[in-house]
């Protein structure tokens, strides 16, 4: 009996999520549009992977003989070193334990890297791209967010994590990670601050929190790495990748000591991506950016439940 | 002890030894740094809230907390007295502790009791009780309107708003939850 009416719940749930599918199935038919007409090529890497990039603060989910992929980061930058230029993917990532209205364990990410270019280079294709998707699917470049107007073809502000803080909060950047308390203070003091009315992009973010991006040349205290942020909701990180392979196995090592420190599980090297340092990934940037996410914000959604399947 | 990834909307936890509820939960993870979990809590005994924060390395405190079974028994003086359903116990409570609900108890009641630490905290009345009305004015005759409403008073000194027709005399049916008039069961 009761097995019965969940069962029917579920369906009375895809049912009702009918019309947001069909969105959805147009926003991927205008992404590969847009990167075909880019000249990249699409990519399918696997989804179950030896062993995952250990990233601090990134928990994979395990299988019986490896893991599901958190992105196709590692894989996708092996296709560089193998002297793939211009490559995108999209397909289901998994996060362990990441639940929340802008989080799932499994979502689906836009993932592209481009060769001999830098992050900043970046900044404009994706404004192209998102404003291409708002037409395609809305027909208009106009982004209504529950309360909030956004205008993808007004000026994106660019915004570096040291002055945000300088004008919103009341610590410098550099005391709050020294304090440990960056990511409340991101929360609480700056992005509700953040002008709503214009995409914002958040630059130099603090090393420690780099992934593997490279360094900024002017700073070698700040990654060379920025965010996206549309009517308050995180879209897609960017960076300039960082090359240089006697700096990456440093940082793998770096982060596997952080990771034990965290009681975060201990990874297997990911063999492919040693490979690819070895084999030497190109100077290069790359981009990842949440679906689930940019679906909400062109459907007015407030959670990644009600849009996805 | 929970951890922070056990956290979740409704879930009861102890933060400097009182009981909470969990009321608004949400998970945030800012800028490839540590996840967040934030937390909106009510205190379980007085009512207060506050929020929260939790990081992934957080441990919390699991409450000692028991649902059972009571009935009502008797009043004594300004302790009202119930009885364990399962073990017979005598479970004492006194009248500040009951707020509102010592004008819903009605002999042999089955109630729900919320145990902390072995203390009674909070208690829940059958949804609906029948209550006799000890006075009201008298409405005019034939007014059946249900929605313009005139004091009245229980034996017991509860006051309350019933419709114009009730009488003196009339048995009514109270939500306990909110306290207000719900519909007339006997007339007088």
């Amino acid at each position: 009996m009761s097995k019965e009416s969940t069962r029917l719940n579920s369906i009375q749930r895809l049912a009702k999520l009918k019309p947001v599918i069909q969105r959805r199935n147009k926003l991927l038919h205008s992404i590969r549009k847009f990167f075909t007409k880019e000249s990249f090529i699409e990519i399918e890497t696997p989804v179950i992977i030896d062993a995952p990039l250990p990233e601090p603060n990134i928990e994979a989910i395990s299988t019986d003989n490896g893991f599901l992929r958190t992105s196709p980061e590692a894989m996708l930058k092996a296709c560089l070193a193998a002297g793939y230029e211009k490559i995108f993917e999209i397909g289901p990532c998994f996060r362990k334990e990441e639940r929340g209205r802008l989080h799932r364990e499994e979502f689906s990410m836009l993932e592209w890297y481009q060769v001999n270019v830098d992050s900043t280079q970046l900044i404009s294709f994706t404004k192209n791209l998102l404003i291409h998707c708002a037409v395609e699917l809305n027909g208009h470049s106009k982004i209504n967010y529950l309360d909030k107007t956004v205008d993808l073809n007004s000026d994106w502000e660019i915004i570096s994590l040291k002055d945000a803080f300088a004008k919103f909060a009341n610590l410098t950047l550099e005391e709050s990670v020294g304090k440990n308390r960056f990511e409340l203070d991101l929360l609480d003091k700056i992005e509700p601050n953040l002008p709503q009315n214009k995409p914002i992009i958040i630059t130099d973010y603090p090393a420690k929190f780099r992934a593997f991006a490279k360094l900024k040349d002017s700073d070698n205290t700040l990654a060379d790495r920025w965010e996206l942020y549309i009517a308050g909701v995180e879209i897609s990180n960017t960076y300039s990748e960082l090359v240089e392979p006697c700096e990456i196995r440093k940082l793998i090592s770096q982060f596997q000591q952080e990771r034990k420190k965290l009681k975060m599980k201990d990874y297997p090297l990911p063999a492919i991506f040693m490979e690819a340092i070895k084999a030497g990934i190109p100077k290069s940037a790359g981009s990842a950016l949440g679906i689930d996410r940019l679906l909400m914000l062109l459907t007015s959604s407030n959670s990644i439940e009600d849009v996805k399947i | 002890m929970f951890s922070a990834s056990d956290l979740r909307k409704g879930l009861k936890i102890q933060i400097d030894g009182q009981p909470y509820v969990i009321t608004e939960f949400e998970f945030c993870k800012p800028g490839k740094g540590t996840a967040l979990y934030r937390c909106k809590v009510k205190n379980l005994i007085n009512g207060s809230t506050m929020e929260r924060t939790y990081r992934p390395v957080d441990k919390i405190e699991k409450p000692d907390l028991e649902e059972r079974e009571l009935m009502y028994s008797y009043q004594d003086g300004d302790v009202f007295v119930f009885s364990d359903n399962e073990t017979f116990e005598e479970i004492r409570i006194p009248r500040e502790k009951l707020g509102n609900n010592v004008y819903f108890l009605i002999e042999n009641a089955e109630c729900k009791a919320l145990f902390f630490n072995g203390q009674p905290i909070d208690i829940t009345l059958p949804v609906f009780i029948e209550k006799k009305i000890a006075y009201t004015e008298p409405g005019a005759r034939g007014d059946t309107a249900t929605n313009v409403m005139k004091p009245a008073k229980l034996d017991n000194g509860y006051e309350l708003n019933v419709p114009l027709f009730i009488n003196e005399g009339d048995i009514i049916k109270i939500d306990t939850r909110t306290g207000e008039y719900v519909e007339r069961v006997n007339k007088a």
